[in-house]
């Protein structure tokens, strides 16, 4: 374990810093769950490197406390994959938004200069746990999406564990908040899941006693968001574009066939709609005279 | 074997213990809701009478049949835990809280996993007021506590209901944000030993715990989980959840404060719950004025109430303390009768939106004048539960500066407008003609639940008891 944090003490760099803290700003531009679980880890994995590197943190105690962040990001991933939906219901905004909070906010931090005071913390380090901190509220404040307000929720949790292995060197407290990590992480999974499944909700039907206000709601919201599983291992963002560039592939024109021209054209047979066999109303519909 | 047996033996691995079995068989059984529903009602009642007429002077008593030592204690690990005068009397109130939430939950199903994870919720709060020793002192680890308990509150809250998840996720966020704030403070409490004559130590513990108890007791705007709780919550399960919290954070505050005294004496802790206890009070009031839902206008009446309190707290002086116990006990009554009327509301109507409730007190009585006055209660009004404790607090807070209480009493106005605009809506012209007629054993509950609610509110002296005896345990 020593030897594995030891290859990582580039995160106690500067330059570490200021990876970690990019790879916190990217996680919130980005705004996806699979660049905010792999961003989670990574954070977790620098700052324990860095706990171990400078406040004598033991890397048996780092190691438990990045198993046990591995172990929250899968739980989040498997309720963020079992979802029908490709986005939260809950988005926040979109990227220039995003992009504005977290320039401002690091603006105003830095023209402030406010670092919470953790005994036995450098002032750099104590820097980066702040800019965790701030990094956690303009999360929580910018959705109320479960699975996004635990990545926050466990921002905090991060370098709290650290500062407290080093105030507090009592193995049960270290114990403690590691499970309470991953009770906090439960929840929000089964809160992940709850959240994005989209309700079922019958259209009903226009009559006398019904009243009007209920067809006020957004009834293709609820029809629109069934049916698309979003499991796919690359980010929306990125996949998006992949998609977009494979249907401009297939708009463009085929490279015409060498034929001889000499020979007269054959009238095409007319063309035929094609029927997915697997669909049993158009199955059924072909087999009718 | 036989340490074991002795562990048992102790009166905390009794109660703990027993509501975890209960809890399980619960869960087995979550099908027959009504009748675990009852069953944990009658268990967890009798646990609190028996713990209310507990007489910890005597520690040498016999339970059926066999001799126990009622102050013995149990060691897990780093953590002792036992039954002291200080916790008994809180221990009795949860467990008193949990006896009405079930029984109501008997009338009016809260989700099939209400009972189970509440028999949970009520096991892993008696851990907290009856651990006596730990790595740390266990007023400093309230916070982790407190998240393990928030984190099984969010599965009673959300009750398997898909849609908005914004209260259970929210009543996370306090705790998390505390603990670390609380214990950063042990490390100057260290040093406070190392050197007496330094006062620093001292005054950044105190800051240290008196922030940590601040982000604890939730005011705005930390407020979030109440209000959306109650909006979509079912409202017994979002009852004893919050009143259970609640009673967790104040009783451990005042344990902190005995524990610690300078938390008090050097640092704001006053000033801070005088200024975030007006703002809650005013937002409660003010939001409520808008809130036409009726589980949101009962989220934000109760956030008033909590504003009201935590103002009382604020104020210096021997009244404050008695006082705001009188204010969290008419509180507790309040909140249990408008949740009562409001959960038979919600399943008769379907919704607890002015739509869905259009009229339907012309077929739910008793259970809409719960709602109504149980909710009344909450922001003072004249005749309700809560207008003794308001009307209290209003005289202690002008006595310091009267411009506060005009702004809250003021603000509670908002609240009382609103609740005469949903009487409206529930007393006019009926909407669902299909809605049926509350059952004769619903209507008898709730006009039993009135009744305690209105004999409170002209009778207030009836509190005098109860309140003297659980602030024993306060003032440790």
């Amino acid at each position: 374990m020593e030897q594995l944090f030891a290859g990582l003490d580039f995160f106690a760099t500067e330059t570490g810093v200021l990876i970690i803290m990019a790879v916190i700003g990217l996680m919130i531009l980005t705004w996806d769950w699979r660049v905010a679980l792999a961003g989670l880890v990574v954070v977790q994995t620098g700052v324990a490197a860095m706990g171990v590197a400078r406040t004598g943190l033991p890397a048996q105690w780092a190691g438990i406390q990045v198993a046990v962040m591995a172990i929250a990001a899968a739980m989040l991933a498997i309720s963020a994959v079992q979802t029908p939906t490709s986005r939260s219901l809950r988005q926040a905004g979109n990227w220039p938004l995003r992009l504005l909070a977290v320039v401002l906010i690091y603006l105003a931090w830095r023209t402030i200069d406010v670092t919470i005071p953790v005994p036995g913390i450098a002032p750099d380090m104590a820097g980066l746990f702040t800019w965790l901190g701030l990094a956690m509220l303009l999360m929580l404040g910018l959705s109320d999406n479960p699975l996004f307000s635990v990545v926050a929720l466990l921002f905090w949790f991060i370098p709290a564990q650290v500062a407290v292995a080093g105030i507090v060197p009592h193995p049960g407290v270290f114990a403690l908040i590691g499970g309470l990590e991953l009770l906090v992480t439960l929840t929000a999974s089964y809160l992940t899941l709850v959240d994005r499944l989209p309700a079922t909700a019958r259209r009903p039907v226009l009559t006398d006693i019904v009243f009007p206000d209920q067809f006020e709601e957004d009834w293709s919201a609820a029809d629109d968001a069934e049916e698309v599983v979003d499991a796919s291992p690359l980010p929306g963002f990125v996949q998006d574009m992949v998609d977009s560039g494979r249907a401009a592939r297939r708009s463009r024109p085929p490279a015409l066939p060498v034929t001889n021209t000499a020979a007269p054209a054959l009238p095409l047979p007319p063309r035929t709609p094609e029927v997915d066999e697997t669909i049993p109303e158009q199955t059924a519909a072909k087999e009718q005279p | 074997m036989a340490d074991t047996m002795t562990a048992l033996a102790a009166l905390p691995a009794f109660l703990m213990v027993s509501l975890l079995l209960l809890a399980t068989v619960a869960y087995l059984f979550r099908d027959w809701e009504r009748t675990v529903a009852i069953m944990a009602g009658v268990y967890t009642g009798a646990l609190a009478f028996w713990f209310w007429r507990m007489d910890l002077s005597k520690p040498a008593q016999t339970l059926l049949g066999r001799p126990i030592q009622l102050d013995a204690p149990l060691t897990l690990g780093d953590f002792t835990f036992q039954v002291q005068p200080i916790n008994a009397p809180v221990i009795a109130l949860s467990l008193a809280m949990g006896a009405v939430a079930f029984l109501l939950a008997a009338r009016v199903s809260q989700g099939h996993t209400f009972v189970p994870l509440g028999l949970t919720l009520l096991a892993g709060y008696s851990a907290l007021f009856l651990a006596a020793e730990g790595p740390l002192d266990p007023t400093l680890l309230t916070p982790l506590f407190l998240i393990g308990l928030s984190a099984v509150s969010a599965f009673i809250l959300q009750a398997g209901r898909i849609g908005r998840v914004a209260g259970p996720l929210r009543m996370l966020i306090p705790p998390t944000l505390a603990f670390p704030f609380i214990l950063v403070a042990t490390w100057y409490i260290d040093q406070i030993a190392l050197n007496p004559q330094d006062n620093q130590p001292a005054q950044m513990a105190a800051l240290f715990i008196a922030f940590g108890y601040l982000l604890l007791l939730a005011p705005t705007p930390l407020h979030g989980a109440q209000t959306v709780s109650a909006e979509t919550a079912p409202p017994v399960a979002m009852t004893l959840a919050t009143l259970l919290y609640q009673l967790a954070v104040l009783y451990m505050l005042f344990r902190t404060i005995s524990a610690f005294p300078f938390v008090v004496q050097d640092a704001p802790l006053a000033s801070w719950l005088e200024w975030t206890g007006l703002a809650t009070a005013v937002w409660g009031g003010v939001a409520a004025f808008g809130a036409v839902h009726a589980g949101r206008l009962w989220g934000y009446s109760a956030l008033h109430d909590w504003g009201v309190i935590l103002m009382v707290l604020a104020t210096a002086g021997v009244r404050s303390l008695p006082l705001a116990l009188f204010l969290f006990g008419l509180r507790t009554i309040s909140m249990f009768t408008a949740a009562a009327g409001l959960s038979v509301l919600e399943q008769q109507t379907g919704g607890l939106s002015a739509a869905s409730l259009r009229g339907a007190a012309s077929r739910l009585p008793w259970n809409s004048a719960a709602f109504l006055l149980g909710g009344l209660g909450l922001v003072g009004f004249p005749l309700s539960a809560g207008f003794p404790g308001h009307w209290a607090a209003f005289q202690i807070v002008a006595e310091t500066d009267w411009r506060q209480a005009a702004v809250v009493l003021i603000a509670s106005g908002g609240a009382i407008f609103s609740y005469i605009r949903l009487a409206r809506i529930l007393f006019g012209p009926l909407a669902n003609r299909s809605l049926l007629r509350e059952r004769p054993l619903s209507a008898a509950m709730a006009a039993l639940i009135l009744l305690v609610s209105v004999s409170l509110a002209l009778a207030p002296q009836l509190m005098d008891g109860p309140v003297s005896y659980i602030l024993s345990a306060f003032n440790g």
